[in-house]
C-alpha cells in the first residue's frame, strides 16, 4: 500500500485554475445553431394557443419547435410526468414552452420575444399543505389528489410508548428550498458524428441521460452518445435534465449542430431546488434517558413534477429518527404536487430536514432529563446490529458511537465546550452545539444497483500501464482522480500510467450516478475488481477485464409491515459547532466548526477534506443565508445579489475535518461515501448551539436574523449561565 | 445570458472633453466611471443610453489631497479602493476609510469610483429586476408607469440611495463640484440629492461630478459608520449609520451630525439626534436617547432585502452602535 491516503496533484488541476479546462459553454462553436428557450411565466395556466408566425418571420430564426415536435413529450427520472415542452397545461413558471432556434444569439433572443402564446390562468397550488386537500385544485388532472407519494414507517407501537414515557415533547419545524447555485450554468452543444446523436453537457450520469434521451426521440439507446465536458458543480441539480433535451430535439429534428447557454437566472428559475419540508415530531424518552417513541408527519413540496421527490422522501422519512435506535417509531412522508419550481436531488436527499427536526428533538429531550446531550446521544446512538426503523439490523460497519465520541473530544480540544462561560455578560452570547447524522451510501429501496468498469493492462513482463474504462462524472469532487488512485494502488503503477476513459456513454460502461455520496464506494469497487481480474491475466494476450459490482441487495419496504432493507452502506458523522448570537441584531456568526466523519478509508485524503469544507460552506449558506423566496409561484430571488450565496468571511476561520477509518465491508480498500454528510446534521448543530447559547429555539429555515430575533423574543430566558431548560415543553406531560 | 444592450462608447480625456460629448448627444448619453454599477443596470435593462461617455481616461480626477487650510479634496474618478486605502483618510476621516472598505468586494472596489458610487441609481426590489420580471409584476413610476408598487399611494418613487459614501460625505458636511457647459458649480451634498427616487441627484444630464470636498479635520473630530447587510461582505447596505461629532478638549461634544441612509432616495439628517448629543459626554443614557430620536425619523419602505420591521428595528441599534463607536466605548463589529 503506497498511494492511498496520499495528497496527489489532481490531474485536473492545473487547467482548471489557468482557465484552459472546457466547460460546456467553452465548446460552443459558431456554426452552431443557438437555442432559446420560452418559459411559461405564470404558475398554472392552459395553453389556448400558440403563435409562431412572427417569431419565424424574425431573420436568423430557423424553427419554433413545440410540443408537437416532440415524438415521446415525457420525461423524469423516477416518473415520466414531465413534459420536454409544454402540452396544453403549463404547471409552474419555469415550465418550458417552446424552443426557438436560431443561426445566432440575438436572433434567437428576439424570436422567443415574438412568439405569441395565449393563456387562460388556472388557480395555483402554491402551498404543499394546503394542496393536500381532497378539493384543492389539481396540479395534474386525472389524480385523485396532489399527494405525489405518501412513505409509510412503523415499528412497535408509539402509542403505548409515549403512555408510559416520562417525558413526551412536541415540536414543529420548517425548511424551506434550496438553490444548487453550482458555478456553471446549464449549457452544452449537440452534433452528428458518424450518425450517432451526440450530446455534450454536464450531467451526474451519462447512461441515464441517454436513455432519458434515447427514449423521447423514439431512437435505440446506442443511437444518442452523451458526452461530458468538464463539469463545474452537481449538488444534484443535475440529475434532472434540463437543457439536454433540447438540445437533442433541435439537432435531431433540424440535422444540425445547436447549442445554448443558459443564464444565471434561466438556471434559477429552470432547474429543480431541494425540497422545502414541514415537519411535526413527537418524541418521548424514558426516566434514564431512553428514547422510546418518536412519532414524525412530514410534508415536503414536491412543485410541478415527479422529479425525485418519491425517492427523496423515502430517505426524509427514514432518516426521522436520525442516527439513534428507537424501539417505537411511526413516521409519515408526504411529497405534494404544487404549482411552484420542482423540487428533487439535493446534496442530502431528503437527510438534511429530517435530521434537523430529529437533532433539535433529542436536545430538547436531554434538557427535559436534565441530562447532558451528548450523553443521550450516546444512549441511543447506534450500534453495530442496532435495528432500523424498518425493522432490520443495520448493514454491518455502524460507526456512529466512534464518530460521536470523536467529534465530542474534538471539541473540547478546539472549543469552548463543557467550560463554563467566564467571559462578561453582553449582547453576544455563544454556544456549542453537537448533532449527528446518518445518511445512505449509494441507491436505496431496492434499486438495482451497480457499477461496471473495464481495465485493461500493458506491458512486457511487468505492467507498464493501463487504460481504465468507466463512466463515472467528475462534477468538481475529484472522482476521478480517486478512481485513477485506486487503479493505480490496485496495479502498483504509478498515477500517470492509468489512463482514464470516462466521459462518453460509448466509450466507457455504466458505474451509475456521480450522486448518493456513491462513485468512490461503487465505482471505486468495480475499478478494483476489474483491475484484480485484468492483473490475474497478466502477461498474457488479453489482459483485459470488465467487472460489474452489485453490492448486497437493498430492498423496497413491505406495504403491510413496512418492513426492509432499504440501504447497503451509511456514512456517520457528528458535528460540533460554536457560534456567537447577537441577540440585539439575531445575527448568527459561526465561529468553529467540528465535522468529524467515517470515511471508511480515505483515498485522498485532501480530496475528502475538500468535500467536508465545500459541503460545509453549502451547509452555512442553507442555514443562515440562502432564502430562496416565491411569491404565487414565481422566484423572486433569481439573482446572486438576492439569492445569498456565504462568502469567504461568512466563513470561519477555524474548520476542522476529522477523519476516522473504519471499514466499510464493500468498499474499495474500505472506503465508503463523504460527499453529501457535512449537511446532513449541520442545521440541528446550528440550531442547538443557538440554544445552548440563548435558551432560544430556531425552528425554520434559512435562520435569518428576523426569525432568530422572533425566537428569543419568544424564549422566555436569556441566562446562559444557567443550565439551560426545555423552554416549550408541555409541564403537564412532564411527570 | 444577460447582455448589453448595444451602444457607442466616447472616451473623454479631459472634464471639458466629456462635458461637451454629453452636450452633443444630451438624453442619449450617460458618463461611465468604473461601470460597476451602471453596466449591471444596463443589462437589465433599467435604461439603454445610445452612447456612453468615458470618463476614466480623465486622470486629473483621480486624487486624494489634503491640505490643513483647505481640507479633504476627492477627485471624482479617485476609486473606492484608493480611498479605504488613503492614509490622510484612515487617520483623519475613519468614517470614510471605513465606509470605503465595506463596499461590495475588492475587484469591485478596484474598479468602482467615488463619483460613481454618489451618482448610483436609486435601488428598490421592484426595479432592479431584469425586463422579464418587470414586465411581468408590472412596471412602476421609476418604470414610466403611474404606480408605486411599494406605496400604492405615494406619488414619487421611494427607491433607495444605497451608497455606503454618501452618508459619511454627509456627516462630514462635505461639497460636491460639479462641471457643466456653464462652468463649475459647488452644492452642499444635502442638496445634492432629492427625494423622488426617479430623478434622485440635483444635476443636471450634461453635467458631471468632477469633486468632492471635506472641511478640514477639527481637533477632537470622531467619527464612525456602521452597515446593517446580509453577509459580512458583497451586499449593498440594508441600512447605513454615520456619525462625526467633535469633542472640546473637556471631552463635552460640542458638534454632532447623525445621517442615516438606504432608507429612501436621500441620506436623511436625524437632526434631533444629533441634538441630543451636543452638551454631554457622550454617555451610555445619552447615546440612548440620541438612538431613540434616530429611531423616529427613519421611515424604510418595504423595497431592499429582510422586511421592513425588521430594518426599522435595526435603526436603533445600529444607531446605537455607530454613537457607541464615536464615544470610543464602541463593541467590535
Ligand atoms: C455586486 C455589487 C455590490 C455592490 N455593493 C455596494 C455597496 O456595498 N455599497 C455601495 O455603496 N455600492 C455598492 N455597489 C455599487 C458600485 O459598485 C459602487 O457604488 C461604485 O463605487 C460605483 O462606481 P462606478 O465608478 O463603478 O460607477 P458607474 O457604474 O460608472 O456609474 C454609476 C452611475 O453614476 C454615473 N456617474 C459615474 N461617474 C460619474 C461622474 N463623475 N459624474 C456624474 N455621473 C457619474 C453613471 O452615469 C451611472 O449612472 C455594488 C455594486 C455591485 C455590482
Ligand atoms: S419605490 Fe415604487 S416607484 Fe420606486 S422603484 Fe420601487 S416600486 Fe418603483
Amino acid at each position: 500500500m503506497t498511494l492511498l491516503g496520499k495528497r496527489l496533484a489532481r490531474p485536473d488541476a492545473l487547467d482548471k485554475v489557468t482557465g484552459a479546462a472546457r466547460y460546456p459553454a467553452d465548446i460552443v462553436r459558431d456554426d452552431m445553431l443557438r437555442l432559446k428557450v420560452v418559459f411559461a411565466q405564470r404558475a398554472h395556466a392552459r395553453i389556448l394557443s400558440i403563435d409562431t408566425a412572427e417569431a419565424l418571420a424574425v431573420p436568423g430564426v430557423v424553427a419554433v419547435l413545440t410540443a408537437r415536435d416532440v415524438p415521446y413529450n415525457r420525461y423524469g427520472l423516477v416518473e415520466e410526468d414531465q413534459p420536454v415542452l409544454c402540452d396544453g397545461v403549463v404547471r409552474y413558471w419555469g415550465d418550458k414552452v417552446a424552443l426557438v432556434v436560431a443561426e445566432n444569439v440575438r436572433a434567437a433572443e428576439l424570436g422567443a420575444q415574438c412568439v405569441r402564446v395565449a393563456y387562460e390562468d388556472l388557480p395555483a397550488v402554491t402551498d404543499a399543505r394546503a394542496g393536500m386537500a381532497r378539493d384543492a385544485q389539481r396540479v395534474h388532472a386525472g389524480r385523485a389528489d396532489n399527494v405525489l407519494k405518501h412513505v409509510r414507517i412503523r415499528k412497535g407501537d408509539v402509542e403505548r410508548a409515549f403512555a408510559s414515557a416520562h417525558v413526551v415533547l412536541e415540536g414543529e419545524f420548517e425548511t424551506s428550498w434550496q438553490e444548487h447555485a453550482y458555478l456553471q450554468p446549464d449549457a452544452g452543444v449537440a452534433y452528428y458524428e458518424d450518425g450517432t446523436l451526440v450530446v455534450e453537457t454536464a450531467g451526474q450520469w451519462l447512461h441515464e441521460d441517454r436513455k432519458q434521451l434515447a427514449k423521447m426521440l423514439g431512437l435505440a439507446p446506442e443511437e444518442v452518445a452523451v458526452r461530458y465536458a468538464k463539469i463545474g458543480g452537481a449538488f444534484g441539480g443535475r440529475e434532472d435534465l434540463s437543457v439536454q433535451t433540447l438540445l437533442a430535439l433541435a439537432t435531431w429534428k433540424l440535422q444540425r449542430p445547436t447549442a445554448i447557454v443558459w443564464s444565471r437566472e434561466e438556471s434559477i428559475v429552470g432547474h429543480h431546488k431541494r425540497h422545502p419540508f414541514w415537519i411535526r415530531a413527537k418524541w418521548g424518552a424514558a426516566r434514564d434517558g431512553r428514547i422510546v417513541a418518536a412519532q414524525t408527519e412530514l410534508i415536503a413540496d414536491g412543485g410541478a413534477y415527479a422529479s425525485t421527490s418519491a425517492e427523496v422522501l423515502k430517505g426524509a422519512t427514514l432518516f426521522a429518527t436520525s442516527t439513534y435506535e428507537i424501539e417505537n417509531v411511526a413516521s409519515d412522508g408526504y411529497a405534494v404536487y404544487t404549482n411552484n419550481v420542482p423540487s428533487g436531488a439535493f446534496r442530502g436527499f431528503g437527510a438534511p430536514q429530517a435530521h434537523f427536526a430529529a437533532e433539535c428533538m433529542v436536545t430538547r429531550l436531554a434538557h427535559a432529563l436534565d441530562l447532558d446531550p451528548v450523553e443521550i446521544r450516546r444512549r441511543n446512538v447506534y450500534r453495530e446490529g442496532s435495528i432500523e426503523p424498518t425493522q432490520h439490523p443495520l448493514p454491518a460497519g455502524v460507526s456512529a458511537a466512534a464518530v460521536l465520541e470523536r467529534c465530542v473530544e474534538e471539541a473540547r480540544a478546539r472549543m469552548h465546550y463543557g467550560m463554563p462561560d467566564l467571559r462578561p455578560r453582553t449582547h453576544l452570547r455563544r454556544g456549542v452545539g453537537i448533532a449527528s447524522g446518518i445518511k445512505n451510501v449509494g441507491y436505496s429501496f431496492g434499486f438495482p444497483e451497480q457499477a461496471t468498469a473495464t481495465v485493461e493492462l500493458f506491458g512486457e513482463r511487468e505492467i507498464e500501464r493501463a487504460i481504465v474504462r468507466v463512466g463515472a462524472a467528475d462534477v468538481g469532487q475529484g472522482a476521478h482522480a480517486a478512481l485513477r488512485q485506486i487503479a493505480a494502488e490496485t496495479l502498483g503503477l504509478p498515477p500517470h500510467a492509468v489512463r482514464m476513459i470516462t466521459d462518453d456513454s460509448a466509450r466507457a460502461p455504466d458505474a451509475g450516478s456521480a450522486s448518493a455520496s456513491r462513485l468512490t464506494l461503487m465505482g471505486g469497487r468495480a475499478v478494483k475488481d476489474a483491475a484484480d481480474a485484468a492483473k490475474a491475466k497478466f502477461p498474457g494476450p488479453d489482459a483485459k477485464a470488465t467487472v460489474q459490482f452489485r453490492p448486497p441487495a437493498t430492498t423496497a419496504l413491505d406495504p403491510q409491515t413496512t418492513a426492509g432493507r432499504p440501504n447497503y452502506s451509511y456514512g456517520y458523522v457528528s458535528q460540533a459547532v460554536e457560534v456567537e448570537v447577537d441577540t440585539r441584531t439575531g445575527q448568527i456568526r459561526i465561529l468553529k466548526i467540528v465535522s468529524a466523519h467515517d470515511v471508511g478509508r480515505a483515498i485522498d485524503e485532501q480530496l475528502v477534506e475538500g468535500q467536508i469544507e465545500g459541503c460545509l460552506a453549502q451547509a452555512v449558506g442553507y442555514v443562515l443565508t440562502e432564502h430562496l423566496q416565491l411569491r404565487d409561484g414565481k422566484i423572486l430571488t433569481p439573482h446572486f445579489s438576492t439569492y445569498l450565496l456565504p462568502t469567504t468571511l461568512d466563513m470561519p476561520t477555524e474548520v476542522y475535518p476529522v477523519l476516522l477509518e473504519l471499514a466499510d465491508p464493500n468498499g474499495p480498500f474500505g472506503a465508503r461515501g463523504v460527499a453529501e454528510m457535512p449537511l446532513v446534521p449541520f442545521a440541528g448543530a446550528v440550531a442547538n448551539a443557538i440554544y445552548a447559547a440563548t435558551g432560544a429555539w430556531v425552528t425554520q429555515l434559512p435562520m435569518t436574523p428576523e426569525r432568530v430575533l422572533a425566537a428569543l423574543s419568544a424564549s422566555a430566558q436569556l441566562v446562559p449561565h444557567e443550565r439551560p431548560r426545555d423552554p416549550v415543553m408541555p409541564l403537564d406531560q412532564h411527570r | 445570458m444577460q447582455r448589453l444592450p448595444p451602444f457607442s462608447y466616447e472616451p473623454a480625456r479631459s472634464v471639458a472633453e466629456a462635458v461637451a460629448l454629453l452636450s452633443k448627444y444630451g438624453a442619449d448619453a450617460m458618463p461611465v466611471s468604473g461601470g460597476t454599477d451602471l453596466y449591471a443596470n444596463m443589462k437589465q435593462r433599467l435604461f439603454a443610453p445610445k452612447v456612453l461617455v468615458g470618463l476614466r481616461p480623465i486622470r486629473a480626477l483621480r486624487f486624494i489631497a489634503y491640505d490643513d487650510a483647505r481640507g479633504l479634496e476627492i477627485g471624482a474618478l479617485a476609486t473606492v479602493r484608493d480611498l479605504a486605502e488613503s492614509e490622510i483618510v484612515v487617520a483623519r476621516y475613519p468614517a470614510l476609510a471605513r465606509a470605503a472598505s465595506s463596499i461590495s468586494t475588492p475587484q469591485l472596489r478596484a474598479m468602482g469610483t467615488v463619483g460613481g458610487n454618489l451618482c448610483l441609481d436609486t435601488r428598490c426590489n421592484y426595479y432592479n429586476q431584469n425586463l422579464d420580471w418587470r414586465a411581468a409584476l408590472g412596471f412602476c413610476l421609476k418604470n414610466g408607469a403611474d404606480i408605486c408598487r411599494v406605496a400604492t399611494g405615494s406619488r414619487t418613487c421611494l427607491a433607495v440611495n444605497a451608497s455606503d459614501l454618501a452618508p459619511v460625505l454627509q456627516a462630514f458636511g462635505a461639497t460636491v463640484h460639479l462641471a457643466g457647459a456653464g462652468g463649475e458649480r459647488t452644492l452642499d451634498i444635502a442638496q445634492f440629492f432629492t427625494d423622488d427616487g426617479r430623478n434622485a441627484l440635483a444635476r443636471d444630464a450634461r453635467e458631471i461630478l468632477v469633486k468632492i470636498a471635506l472641511p478640514p479635520a477639527q481637533p477632537g473630530t470622531r467619527s464612525a459608520y456602521r452597515k446593517l447587510r446580509q453577509r459580512a461582505s458583497f451586499d449593498f447596505p440594508l441600512l447605513g449609520v454615520a456619525s462625526v461629532v467633535r469633542l472640546d478638549a473637556g471631552g463635552v461634544c460640542r458638534d454632532a451630525r447623525v445621517v442615516l441612509n438606504a432608507l429612501g432616495p436621500r441620506p436623511v439628517e436625524a437632526l434631533e439626534a444629533a441634538q441630543c448629543l451636543i452638551g454631554t459626554r457622550l454617555e451610555p443614557e445619552a447615546l440612548a436617547v440620541a438612538a431613540d430620536a434616530a429611531y423616529k425619523v427613519g421611515k424604510p419602505m418595504e423595497n431592499a432585502g429582510t422586511t421592513l420591521a425588521y430594518r426599522k428595528r435595526m435603526l436603533r441599534v445600529f444607531t446605537r452602535r455607530t454613537l457607541e463607536d464615536v464615544a470610543g466605548a464602541g463593541a467590535p463589529a
